[in-house]
Parts: C-alpha cells; structure tokens; sequence
C-alpha cells in the first residue's frame, strides 16, 4: 500500500475523484484519516467550482499568487488590484476564495504545498515573483504620457509661429560676423576678393536653403543682397587689381561666377513659383557681373 | 499582453520621432525662415558694414565707422530680447556684440586714434564713434539691468563685456606720443 503522502499527492494531480488510481483508492479504502482528508478535499474542490469566477486583472491575479505562496497571506488579507475589474464585486469574491483556501491550508499544510504544483497552475506559479512590467504597468503608464506629452511639444516647437519654439542659434549671422571680421584683417584686395566672394556664397547657399518653405519675399531680399555684394562688393575690390593679382584671382573668379549663373538657372526651373523670379536675378547677376570683370580684365577670356 | 506591445509600439514611435530630428547643429528650413525673419535687420547692417569695410580696410577711420549701424541694430535687438526675457537671444547676439567689438569695432578706433593727430578735422567723427560706443555700453547695461534679465550669468557677461569695452575705449581714445597737434 502507498504511502499516505503519496496518495494525497496523487488526489491532488489527479483533479478529479474519476480519475483516482486505483491504488489510490485502495489507499482511501484502508486509511481513515486519508479519507477523511479526500472528503475535506472534495467539499473543497466543489465549493471552489460554485463560486463565481472573479473578473481580475492580470497583475491582480499575479499579486495574489505571490502573496498566497510567498508571503503567508492572511485569510483576511484583502487583495486590492490595480487592474480592469477591481472593486467591491472582484473584492468579496476574492476574500471567500481567501478563506476557503486559506482555512483547507491550514488543516491540512499539505494541500498549499502541492496546489502550486498542479498542472492547471503551472502557468502562474512557476515564476517566482511577478515580472517587473506586470507590477510596475502603471509606472510606465505614467511615463508614456510624458513620452507622448514630450514628443507632442516637440512637434508643435518645430512649427513656425508657434509660441513656445526654442530657435537654435542663427548660422547665417554667426557667418556673416566670422566673415566680416575676417574682411577686416585683410590686406589687400585680392584677399577682400576671397572674402567677398565667400560673403557671396553665404547669402546664395541661403537661398538654396529655403526656396522650397520661403513665401518668396525672403529669398528676394537675399537674392538683393547677393546682388549687392557682388556689383557693389566684388567688381569694386577687382578694379584695385595690380596686373600680378589679376592673372591670379580672376580667372577662378570669372569661372566661379559663370558657374554660379548656370546654377541658379538650373535652379530656378526647380524650385517653387515663388521662388524662381529669385533665382533668375542671381543668375543675371553673377552673368551680369562676370561679363563686367572680363570688361575690367581688358576684354581677353 | 496588452501593455507590452503598446511599450513596443510607443519605443517604435520614439525611435521614429528621434530619427526624423535634425543634429545639434542642422538648422530645419522652416527655422531658417524663423532666424532669417528675426536677424534679417542685423544681417542687413552687416552688409552694408562689410561693403564699407571692403572699400576702407586700410582707412581705420572708415573702417570704425563701418560698424557704427551694426552696432546700434544689435544693441536695439539684445534690449529687446532682453526685454522679452529670451536668454539665448540675448546670450547669441550678445556673443555677436562682443566679437564685432573686440575684433572689428574697437582695433580700428585705436589705429585711427593713433592715426588722427590733435586737433585734425577727423578728430571730429573719432569722437563722434567714441560717443556711439559709449552710449552703447551705458544705454545697454541701463536696459539689462532694467530687465528680467538682470540678475542672470548672461547679464552678468554683458556687465563685464560692457566693462572691459569702456576701459579699452579709454585705453584706445587716449592720445599717445605719437599723435601730434594738427596745424
């Protein structure tokens, strides 16, 4: 005959009296104190099946669990759920659960060792704590409304007009400066030349950054301002050429802007309507200005 | 289950949102309008400067004056910024006022100074430019210190900055051995 924790090891599994061995029957049969536990067992079982299934949450569920076999929950401990479904009802219903368990366990300490063990728990009780993403949801709950709040602030900062935009600092100015601080210190004006020129590109690569957003009247001003450093600025600086400087300086000078003029007319059949009239006055400039140079230059190409 | 894959979809958003943000140092078009709107007054005075500049490098006189609207534009939009609370406004064109003062403005008006003996009609707009530079200095602290602004570390650079413009003016306008009586 089978040991009397055997036999009650094997009610446990077995979940039901059907499928009861029959050694375990026999077992039952000869063992008055088995049998009086199998009977306990079963009102168990039965008064565990008429109770309505509480309607729990996930991490309800799996903070029970971890309370019942980790930290020796009280019959009268309540389970308070964060989840879907907690409230007077879900409370209760746990509560006669509770007791009912608890009170089985005490009489016989055996039933709470071996329920963890049954197959239709397995699931639930074999981690031995709850994961860190089912107790802690509402932590990160919080945290994605940030995230979302975060991300929506961001959004609206990026859109023009809007009052809480933080702009970064300006790179055409900080530019502007830098070169006009480094005209200062030029000597000659071949150099002045070189600035000017690199003054030049600024205000044009200006335009090129925003002809597709611009409602025209921005890049208009700078396609003037280009126009103004090239005919007031650079044609000025060239005619005070000596002979040496000239053979150096405006053969690169005259190719950059012939350059330039072939750009901005390729550039003017891309960018938006508003945009192009823009591009065509930089390009007449620069063709405009190249032709004046070669005039300067005495007429050779 | 549920809250598992919103964390996915979220983390899935933030790597989305933050790949589609520029660089710390790229400039999205539609701020460059923005910037180019605020600045687009300084930027023109700095042309206009920089053309002037080109035609006089070699004339510190010409030169200081070069500066004299740039200055004042900048002046006006700092006490403006300032007055509107917006530090990095003031912290960038303050940054702007400092170089073009130190490194532009302030050089010239010494070798002009060394260049404009006693009593020389050019004398006359020497002084005019030492009077601009101190009613810059006097007239922004003045501002700051009037402002929300007042008790923060960009006021506080502004304070030294506008001290040590003083004392260089004083040390600049004063006229050396070399300057002599104009006849």
């Amino acid at each position: 005959m089978i040991s009397c924790k055997l036999a009650r090891n094997k009610i446990l599994k077995a979940l039901t009296p059907d499928t009861l061995t029959d050694d375990v029957r026999d077992h039952l049969q000869h063992c008055e104190k088995c049998e009086a536990w199998f009977t306990g067992y079963l009102r168990l079982n039965s008064a565990i099946q008429q109770r309505r299934k509480p309607i729990v949450s996930e991490s309800v569920k799996t903070t029970f669990l971890y309370r019942f076999l980790h930290l020796g929950l009280s019959a009268d401990s309540p389970i308070v759920g964060t989840g879907v479904g907690t409230g007077v009802g879900t409370e209760v219903g746990l509560n006669d659960t509770q007791k009912i368990q608890g009170d089985a366990a005490n009489k016989h300490p055996m039933l709470l060792q071996s329920s963890a063990n049954l197959p239709g728990r397995k699931q639930e009780s074999t981690s031995s704590s709850p994961s860190l993403l089912s107790r802690y949801w509402p932590l990160g709950l919080v945290a994605a409304t940030i995230l979302i709040g975060f991300m929506a602030v961001m959004q609206l900062s990026s859109q023009p007009g809007n009052p809480i935009a933080v702009l970064p600092e300006d790179p055409l100015l900080k530019r502007v400066v830098q070169l006009n601080l480094e005209l200062s210190a030029t000597k000659t004006p071949s150099e002045r030349i070189d600035k000017l020129v690199g003054l030049s590109n600024t205000i044009y690569d200006e335009m090129k950054g925003i002809a597709k957003v611009d409602k025209g009247d921005q890049i208009n001003k700078l396609s003037k301002w280009y126009q103004r450093i090239i005919q007031d600025g650079i044609v000025d600086s060239v005619s005070e050429l000596n002979e040496l400087e000239r053979e150096k300086v405006l053969k690169p000078l005259l190719n950059q802007l012939e350059q330039r003029s072939l750009e901005a007319q390729q550039f003017a059949r891309e960018v938006p309507p508003q945009s192009v009239k823009s591009f065509q006055n930089a390009a007449r400039d620069a063709q405009s200005v190249s032709e004046k140079i070669r005039i300067l230059k005495g007429g050779t190409s | 289950m549920i809250h598992r894959t919103v964390i996915m979809i979220l983390l899935l958003l933030l790597c989305n949102f933050l790949s589609a943000q520029p660089g710390p140092l790229e400039v999205t078009p539609v701020q460059r309008i923005k910037l180019f709107e605020k600045n687009a007054s300084i930027i023109d005075k700095l042309l206009d400067g920089s053309l002037k500049l080109a035609k006089s490098t070699n004339e510190p006189l010409q030169a200081s004056d070069s500066y004299r609207q740039t200055l004042l534009e900048l002046e006006d939009q700092i006490k403006k910024a300032a007055g509107h609370g917006d530090r990095s406004r003031v912290r960038e064109l303050s940054g702007c006022l400092n170089n073009l003062m130190n490194r532009g403005f302030l050089p010239a008006l010494g070798k002009a100074r060394k260049r404009v003996s006693l009593g020389h009609p050019d004398e006359k707009q020497l002084f005019e430019l030492r009077d601009v530079a101190d009613w810059i200095t006097n007239d922004l602290e003045k501002n700051i210190r009037d402002s929300m602004l007042a008790s923060t570390d960009e006021a506080t650079d502004i304070y030294q900055s506008l001290q040590s413009y003083r004392q260089t003016l004083k040390e600049k306008m004063t006229p050396g051995v070399e300057q002599q009586p104009h006849h």
